[in-house]
């Protein structure tokens, strides 16, 4: 039947195209939606999991509350009214014993690293121009064993923090603002202590711009006494074996202290969240692009059947079956839907290809697009069996038609 | 042989009787003419007989065989070895040639390569020879009257059911699709029944059937 399929297609060689046009652009549409926005989710997904850590155990930053001050001030006294209810936070949160997480981080097989981290809001000076950033002081041995930030070098090397002291590898935008370049020396200011110059040995592009045009990392030492916090930290940093684990990683480690134990993913649930609306409207204008496809199948087998009954008729009588007429119109479809679906998957293809070498000022610096071999089987999937779903109504009525009723009306 | 017992055939509701119980028997080879005037039952009786349709009640039985009784494989396989039909209109494949449409019914068991040359042979004693790779929008009546006459024959069927075959020629092309069956059932043995309006091509058969009301009258 395939045969009389390819001829009825070519046969009618515009209504073929525009059906098969439909089905590529909504195949194109979907794989091209998909690269933009699954690309650019990847990335951004890549950074957090991977310039940040898996897990993070930071300093809980909690708020005195009037009970604190009434034990503090007035424990003999049953009742305490307040003029003025007393607030406030301590000045600096830090994480208490972070020894006990050393030790029992040390003994966990599914830690494959952790750093201690400590970080301070910096105002950077370098000739007249200043720049306020966040410095984040770490151990560079155990950093680059947590994150990929060695791949994101752009000059110099992150190692080079432990070199000597009072060295800083930079973010290339903050480098830039401040108009300094590698191996000149910046100024750091805290705001309650001297400024203290630090060397720049090294600078990174991570391609997320509010962290290139933000963030500076220094020797977690240097970073301490810079602020005045000997020995404290703020945060451990861990990366475990599986980033899959994370979410009960974090919820186990969150019984053993005060601190506050956060997986990569609970850090950034709003952005999630943010992707997971993003997909729901992909999915949804894309299954809109499809069912329009698949009406338009839909419509010229519906028409087709109908056009040719008496064919149907004269098939039948000459012993072919009802499975023969199915496959006839369902054939149709199918080639309709396979090659409608390569031909989109070829437009998206070069669509992505076009799009991914377009610089767009923002978060990156150019487009971020996927060319996952899921996205191009999801897109082929979908139009085969959508070809397949909309060709089927039609070929079943068509091999429910009985030839005695087609001729008779011929007659 | 096909022998046909008590055949009756209504329609509609309440059943309205169009045949009403009729016996006869075609022997092999037979040129077979059936008339009567219009709703005498004559189409219905010629598609009863070649299981296009099914009787309301008795047999036709085809060299002692109930087709209607097989499972529909056998049917089907029955209908495209065995039984060649010929209708009033050509009913062609239009995107198909006059050979592509001549090879259709050996499409069915992948055999129209095979069949490729008798196809054209047959084509060509048809007087088509020139014809064979045209639409049949591009041949005239008669023409694709020919050509469907071919496609029923392409299997070397046992028997042809031919639906009023001149109905829509001229008298020209009339008389040699007439010619063209008459000399299958004498020269080739085939069993051809043919449904006519016209008294000098019923007149032409062996055996005569001639319809009153869904009833054979002598």
């Amino acid at each position: 039947m395939i045969f009389l399929a390819l001829r009825y297609l070519l046969a009618r060689k515009k209504q073929s195209l525009l059906t098969l046009l439909g089905v590529a652009l909504g195949t194109a549409a979907y794989i091209t939606f998909s690269a933009i926005m699954t690309g650019f989710q990847g990335f951004i997904i890549d950074q957090l999991v991977n310039n940040d850590a898996h897990v993070r155990i930071s300093a809980r930053d909690e708020r005195k509350t009037e009970q604190q001050f009434q034990s503090l001030f007035f424990k003999d006294i049953e009742h305490t009214f307040w003029a003025t209810v007393p607030s406030g936070q301590d000045q600096a949160s830090k994480i208490d014993y972070p020894l006990g997480w050393y030790d029992r981080l040390k003994k966990d097989p599914l830690v494959l690293s952790f750093a201690p981290q400590i970080g301070a809001q910096i105002v950077f000076t370098k000739g007249g121009l200043t720049q306020g950033g966040r410095l984040q002081g770490v151990i560079p041995e155990a950093q680059v064993k947590v994150t990929n930030i060695e791949n994101y070098m752009q000059e110099g090397s992150f190692k080079s923090l432990s070199i000597g002291a009072r060295r800083v590898v930079i973010g290339a935008g903050l480098l830039r603002k401040l108009g300094a370049k590698l191996n000149d020396t910046i100024l750091v200011s805290t705001g309650k202590a001297e400024t203290i110059p630090f060397k720049v040995t090294g600078v990174f592009k991570l391609g997320v711009t509010t962290l290139d045009d933000a963030y500076a990392f220094a020797h977690l030492k240097d970073v301490q006494t810079a602020i005045k916090r000997p020995s404290e930290i703020t945060d451990i940093a861990i990366k475990l074996t599986d980033v899959n684990l994370a979410q009960e990683f974090a919820h186990q480690y969150s019984y053993f202290g005060l601190d506050q134990v956060k997986s990569w993913d609970e850090n950034n649930a709003n952005i999630l969240s943010v992707f997971s609306l993003q997909d729901f409207i992909r999915s949804f204008i894309t299954i809109a692009i499809m069912v329009v496809a698949s009406f338009g199948i839909y419509n010229i087998l519906n028409i087709l059947v109908n056009q040719k009954q008496k064919d149907i008729g004269i098939l039948k009588s000459m012993g072919y079956d009802s499975e023969n007429i199915k496959t006839l119109f369902l054939v149709q479809g199918l080639i309709l839907g396979i090659l409608g679906g390569c031909i989109g998957l070829l437009i998206g293809l070069l669509m992505s290809a076009y799009l991914s070498t377009l610089k767009i000022a923002g978060m990156t610096d150019h487009l971020m697009v996927n060319f996952s071999y899921q996205i191009y089987l999801t897109g082929f999937l979908m139009a085969s069996l959508s070809a397949i779903v909309s060709s089927y109504l039609p070929a079943r009525a068509a091999s429910k038609l009985k030839p005695i009723d087609i001729i008779r009306s011929g007659e | 042989m096909i022998q046909v017992t008590g055949l009756k055939k209504s329609f509609g509701t309440p059943a309205q009787e169009i045949l009403h119980g009729l016996t006869f028997q075609i022997e092999t080879g037979q040129f077979v003419s059936i008339t009567g005037r219009s709703g005498s039952g004559k189409s219905t009786l010629l598609y009863s007989m070649s299981t296009l349709d099914s009787p309301t009640a008795g047999e036709v039985l085809f060299d002692g065989v109930n087709i209607q009784k097989l499972p529909d494989p056998e049917q089907n396989e029955f209908r495209n070895l065995k039984m060649g039909f010929i209708f009033q209109f050509h009913y062609l494949l239009p995107e198909l040639t006059a050979l592509e449409n001549v090879l259709m019914p050996a499409r069915r068991t992948e055999r129209h390569i095979q069949l490729k040359n008798k196809g054209m042979d047959l084509l060509e004693s048809f007087g088509l020879k020139e014809k064979i790779n045209r639409l049949p929008k591009e041949l005239s009546g008669g023409e694709q009257q020919r050509v469907a006459i071919a496609r029923a024959l392409i299997m070397s069927p046992q028997y042809v059911f031919a639906d009023e075959p001149t109905g829509n020629l001229d008298s020209i092309n009339g008389q040699t699709v007439m010619k063209i069956l008459s000399e299958l059932a004498h020269q080739q043995k085939t069993t051809v029944i043919y449904v006519t309006h016209d008294r000098d091509f019923a007149a032409l058969a062996d055996q005569k059937i001639f319809l009153v009301d869904g009833r054979m009258q002598e």
